[in-house]
């Protein structure tokens, strides 16, 4: 049971961040204000806001737990599957999207290719997002149920009432600003947490010594490459071409709720810099949910759930006070999730569908009142569809593995529109369509072309290779675009472009 | 060169957004060391106090770069819903 203190420290969390939404209300004014902050944040909160909104309360505890079980491995997600895309996004792509003055990636899609493929990425990204708000809801939920002892219900509508009211009133600077907030609850928490479990261990070097000395399945716990035929789902193989040439920069290039941050900067020198500034973040954060599970290995020794091991070292090390910071960062890890897919669905919505197809041409504040209604709309969605998760217990890791299929084939013409001028409009719709395709088709027959249980990192590999390779032969045979209406939207025009 | 009036009402923003989330911080820092007596050891309440502390630190200098830079910009009227009329 939690501390007197601890549940005042949530309690007043929640009041905190519904009062620091509502005051955000006073900075917008018009849509840009809602959907991009007016263009006026600065890099250090927008790398913040990437970095926490990437770490959900399942994240939190999920690594903590595969470190208990696999070791060091797991940091591969965030190191080499996070930082170099990164530094690419903050170079090469971002920008791109940032100078063309875009709301959302599709929109670029939409100018590079055409419509359709605007159309379908849009709808894809907007159809997974609110699937995913529902199993969100319901898989923190039940989490904070085994941690806490909370009804599920009263997790899904007090998490639902406060993100829902923030996001509503204060658009896209109340999601980036009460991420700053939850990021650095998150870091002091979680290195207090570090710093204590590491002297009730005696230290980095009695850790490895001790673990190492705990039999056989032990020795692999350090090594962060691991031979392809690992039993562990992080072979080198599939970090490197899966996870790192694919799903990293799938995400951190390709989804909207990460580049929509980028694209609130005050500057293309503040949009680049925010996402180097987050990929230092990002490198500490398997300091914060990896080690605990490590010392977890000594300190509660033969756990048969992994995913137990963060909950009772918070519990057993942290003392009253800041275990009530800590389980408010679990908290604010699915608030931040949460907030960004309801603010960039809302964004996909009103500028991709509703803008184009609905209504055009309507005023400024009408777009501004559709992004609030479709905000609302889609909370309420969330909340009353979470229980359908429920009725189906691999739903979540189902959504999670969809996000990695489609995200290969629209990563691979986003790439090609980018860096090839030849690249044509079919070339992408086709790429795309049969990219998604193959990825359904690998994954529903996954038993007879791969060997190990969860392939997702080798299906996005491979849908990104057939999206690319069927967008360059299509190309080759149709006509593209010419030169002049490709300026400011592929690589070498533009730069020729600023260099006469 | 002096910034222009719309470059010192964005600044303006920028700083009393700073301002909030220094509050923000500040509060929860002050929780954490009203939550020291609460603690069991020694040990406990000294983390208490330097993460309440740190907490605090962040919070009360977020506060008051943003009230020094506000004050520096000149403006006198600070709601920017004013500004927009």
């Amino acid at each position: 049971m939690l501390a007197g203190i601890d549940l005042f420290i949530i309690i007043a969390y929640f009041a905190g961040m519904m009062i620091l939404g509502y005051y955000f209300k006073r900075f917008v004014g018009n849509s840009e204000d809602y959907f991009l902050g007016g263009r006026t944040l600065p890099f250090w909160a927008i790398g913040m806001s990437v970095v926490v909104s990437d770490i959900g309360a399942m994240d939190f505890v999920g690594v903590s737990g595969q470190a208990y079980r696999f070791g060091v491995s797991v940091g591969n997600f965030d190191w080499i599957g996070s930082v170099p895309a990164m530094l690419l996004a903050a170079f090469i792509f971002i920008p791109y999207f940032w100078r063309g003055g875009m709301y959302t990636i599709p929109e670029y899609l939409g100018k590079r290719y055409n419509r359709s493929v605007r159309t379908i990425a849009s709808l894809t990204w907007i159809t997974f997002f609110a699937v995913d708000l529902g199993v969100l809801f319901w898989a923190t939920a039940v989490l904070l149920n085994v941690l806490m002892g909370w009804p599920v219900w009263l997790s899904i509508l007090l998490t639902a009432g406060v993100v829902g009211f923030y996001t509503y009133f204060g658009g896209i600077t109340a999601v980036v600003m009460t991420d700053v907030v939850q990021l650095i609850i998150m870091f002091v928490g979680g290195f207090t947490l570090v710093f204590l479990g590491f002297h009730a261990v005696g230290g980095w070097d009695a850790m490895v010594t001790k673990i190492h000395s705990m039999g056989p399945e032990y020795q692999q716990h350090f090594h962060l490459i691991q031979p392809s035929d690992t039993k562990s789902p992080f072979p080198w193989t599939g970090i490197l071409f899966g996870l790192t040439f694919v799903m990293a920069n799938a995400y951190m290039i390709g989804n909207q709720t990460i580049v929509q941050r980028c694209l609130t900067a005050k500057n293309e020198w503040h949009a680049k810099a925010s996402m180097i500034f987050g990929a230092s973040l990002k490198m500490l954060i398997p300091v914060l949910v990896m080690f605990p599970g490590l010392m977890a290995i000594i300190l509660h020794p033969g756990l048969t759930d992994g995913d137990k091991a963060l909950p009772l070292m918070i519990k057993n090390i942290l003392p009253p006070g800041l275990v009530g910071l800590m389980f408010s960062a679990f908290f604010a890890g699915m608030m931040s999730s949460v907030d960004s897919l309801l603010n960039s669905t809302a964004t996909l919505f009103t500028k991709d569908i509703y803008e184009p197809y609905i209504k055009k041409g309507a005023t400024d504040k009408h777009y501004l009142h559709v992004g609030k209604i479709t905000t609302l709309i889609l909370l309420i969605l969330g909340v009353i569809t979470s229980p359908i998760s429920s009725k189906y217990p691999g739903i979540y890791v189902a959504v999670q593995t969809f996000l990695s299929y489609f995200q290969g084939p629209l990563f691979s013409i986003l790439l090609l529109g980018i860096f090839w001028k030849k690249t044509t409009q079919w070339g992408g719709l086709s790429g795309l369509i049969i990219g998604i395709g193959v990825a359904v088709i690998l994954n529903t027959f996954k038993g007879r072309f791969f060997t190990i249980q969860d392939p997702f990192l080798y299906v996005s590999w491979w849908s990104f290779v057939t999206g690319f390779i069927v967008t360059f032969i299509v190309s080759l045979f149709t006509s593209p675009y010419p030169d002049k209406k490709l300026v400011g939207l592929v690589y070498n025009l533009t730069v020729k472009k600023s260099n006469p | 060169m002096e910034p222009t009036d719309i470059e010192k009402q964005k600044r303006q923003k920028a700083m009393q957004i700073n301002n909030a989330l220094g509050l923000f911080i500040l509060f929860f820092g002050i929780v954490v060391i009203i939550a020291v007596p609460f603690s069991d050891n020694y040990y406990d309440k000294m983390t208490n106090l330097v993460a309440g502390v740190i907490l605090s630190g962040i919070g009360g200098g977020t506060i008051w770069y943003a009230k020094r830079v506000i004050k520096s910009l000149n403006i006198k009227n600070t709601d920017p819903k004013d500004h927009e009329s």
